[in-house]
């Protein structure tokens, strides 16, 4: 597999990470992003927020070199990381978000449960907060709102979509670690069931997902993970369903192999 | 019925012509509802008014005339919001998804909403996993649903042959999608259950296609068996089990007790027939008499 030319990464026809037609579009769209905890999916993130804010993807796609500036606004909404995160990240990607003022970082991470939710009554303030129609949103990791509160999966739903729906395009980043089809119950405040039907019912508004995970055969020297791009419930006709495989080296280079 | 009609019962369902107030369209994350309510829509050419109840669509389609956001709001609270902007005239209501009502309160919201002149089609996902109820032993919201629904349509996408079902099942279960599998696709199988007002239901298989508008039904290769295969009965004792040409006419020439007894009695159109015999003691005066 070494021996193979570097191959690139492509969502949207034709070569596109985030097509203009989405981000100029009256519509909301919404795509899922799951990972598992031996591959995360960070590096696909930052490339994610530096195709949006300014059309490039250095890292995952060599054609995409034209810098577009203002491109699009860019709201993260974190419950894992803080903003310096992403500011250390995102300079790999030649980019400061400190210096960006289309980037706009929500730390739900930093004192969540200390200052932002006090009592369950708190959960929709997180939520409340008005978007220019011409955003990528990220929300990464809002199931943590699932195991910590007495949240249902519907209302979590709920409020995602009164927040995608103000925007073009929205990532939803979860982890399916917690997804274990043999012990499955159907106890509606199982963490488990939780998540399984939070995620069931996100595929169904998608129309992008993109399923980062370990390769089946085992570990490899050479091979991270794999990732698979499919269609959601709701159809793209650009949409270019693939599967690759990926390999971020320990100097943090990365290189992108199609299955 | 024939293929050609079971062909025009799709498309008098899909415009509407048919007399069935509840569609309930039963999709998974392999075959989704977009393109089949994109069908009706198409069928329907702005002929009716569309009130859209969104529990997970972000934006008001194109086709709805008033679109509802039920995100927030208490099932009570959504059939007022209908009922004051139903008008008098035939109306369709679409539901996106049936998954975020409770087991005990979808049948009511649904039977209080459908009338003769308001038809729903609403989506219910089967991926989605179904909740232990409240109230224990009481059935599930899609067992409910399906027991009320005037027309069931279950989605499949069409696989490739070659593909093992349960495999990619599984696959599903762990909410791994694969990929280049034709999945919501705009080509897909359907199975139509159409209940009539009697109680009977009929059932067919169409493959329908969105994009050209065509259906066609599809007839399950059933394996070919020959009951008559009198090879079967060969060498498998010592005694001869198999029938002459001879002995089998013979056979069906007799004339059974039960064939007789109905041609001259029952052919009063199923009343039903006393024979009196010599020892019954009838008095016609005496109404308790009445052996009826």
């Amino acid at each position: 597999m070494t021996s193979n030319p570097n191959q690139d990464l492509t969502f949207f026809k034709p070569n596109s990470i985030i097509s203009d037609d989405i981000i100029n579009s009256n519509n909301a769209y919404l795509s899922v992003i799951t990972n598992t905890q031996g591959v995360l999916s960070n590096w696909l993130i930052n490339s994610l927020i530096e195709n949006s804010l300014q059309g490039t993807a250095n890292l995952i796609n060599r054609d995409l070199t034209k810098k577009q500036l203002n491109r699009t606004k860019v709201t993260y909404i974190s419950f894992t990381n803080n903003k310096e995160f992403y500011v250390k990240n995102l300079k790999r990607n030649g980019i400061d978000v400190n210096f960006n003022q289309n980037f706009e970082f929500i730390d739900y991470f930093t004192n969540l449960f200390i200052n932002k939710i006090k009592t369950d009554e708190d959960i929709p303030k997180l939520f409340d907060m008005k978007l220019d129609p011409k955003t990528v949103l990220f929300v990464e990791n809002p199931e943590i709102l699932l195991y910590s509160t007495n949240l249902s999966s519907n209302r979590l739903l709920s409020h995602i979509l009164s927040l995608s729906k103000q925007c073009a395009q929205t990532f939803i980043i979860a982890s399916k670690d917690l997804i274990d089809m043999e012990n499955t119950t159907n106890d509606p405040q199982d963490l488990g069931f939780k998540l399984h039907d939070f995620l069931t019912k996100l595929y169904h508004r998608s129309i992008m997902n993109i399923n980062l995970q370990p390769l089946k055969t085992g570990r490899a020297k050479d091979i991270t993970g794999s990732l698979t791009v499919s269609k959601g419930s709701i159809p793209s006709n650009d949409l270019i369903e693939k599967e690759y495989v990926y390999n971020i080296t320990k100097d943090g280079n990365l290189k992108i192999y199609y299955r | 019925m024939s293929n050609q009609n079971s062909v025009v019962l799709l498309t008098r369902l899909l415009s509407l012509k048919e007399s069935s107030p509840f569609h309930l369209i039963i999709d998974s994350l392999l075959q989704s509802s977009y393109y089949l309510i994109e069908e009706y829509v198409y069928k329907l050419n702005n002929s009716i008014d569309i009130i859209y109840l969104s529990f997970e669509t972000a934006k008001k389609p194109n086709y709805a005339k008033e679109f509802i956001d039920c995100t927030f709001i208490k099932p009570d609270e959504i059939i007022k919001k209908v009922k004051s902007v139903i008008t008098t005239s035939k109306s369709l209501i679409i539901i996106d998804s049936l998954n975020y009502f409770e087991n005990i309160e979808v049948t009511n919201f649904i039977s209080t909403l459908a009338s003769p002149t308001t038809t729903i089609i609403a989506t219910y996902h089967i991926n989605v996993p179904i909740p232990k109820s409240s109230i224990p032993n009481y059935p599930s919201a899609l067992s409910l649903l399906t027991y009320i629904a005037s027309s069931i349509f279950e989605l499949e996408p069409i696989l490739p042959i070659d593909i093992n079902e349960e495999e990619l099942e599984n696959e599903i279960a762990k909410l791994n999608i694969p990929v280049n599998l034709k999945l919501n696709s705009p080509i897909f199988k359907c199975t139509l259950t159409n209940r009539r007002k009697s109680g009977r239901s009929i059932i067919y298989k169409f493959k329908i296609d969105t994009k050209l508008h065509e259906y066609e039904i599809i007839k399950e290769a059933q394996p070919e068996t020959n009951e008559e295969d009198e090879s079967l009965l060969k060498d498998l004792t010592t005694f001869n089990l198999t029938t002459s040409n001879k002995q089998k006419l013979a056979k069906e020439q007799v004339e059974l007790p039960f064939m007789q007894a109905q041609e001259s009695l029952g052919s009063s159109g199923g009343a039903i027939v006393y024979e009196f015999e010599k020892d019954d003691d009838y008095d016609e005066e005496d109404p308790y008499e009445d052996p009826f």
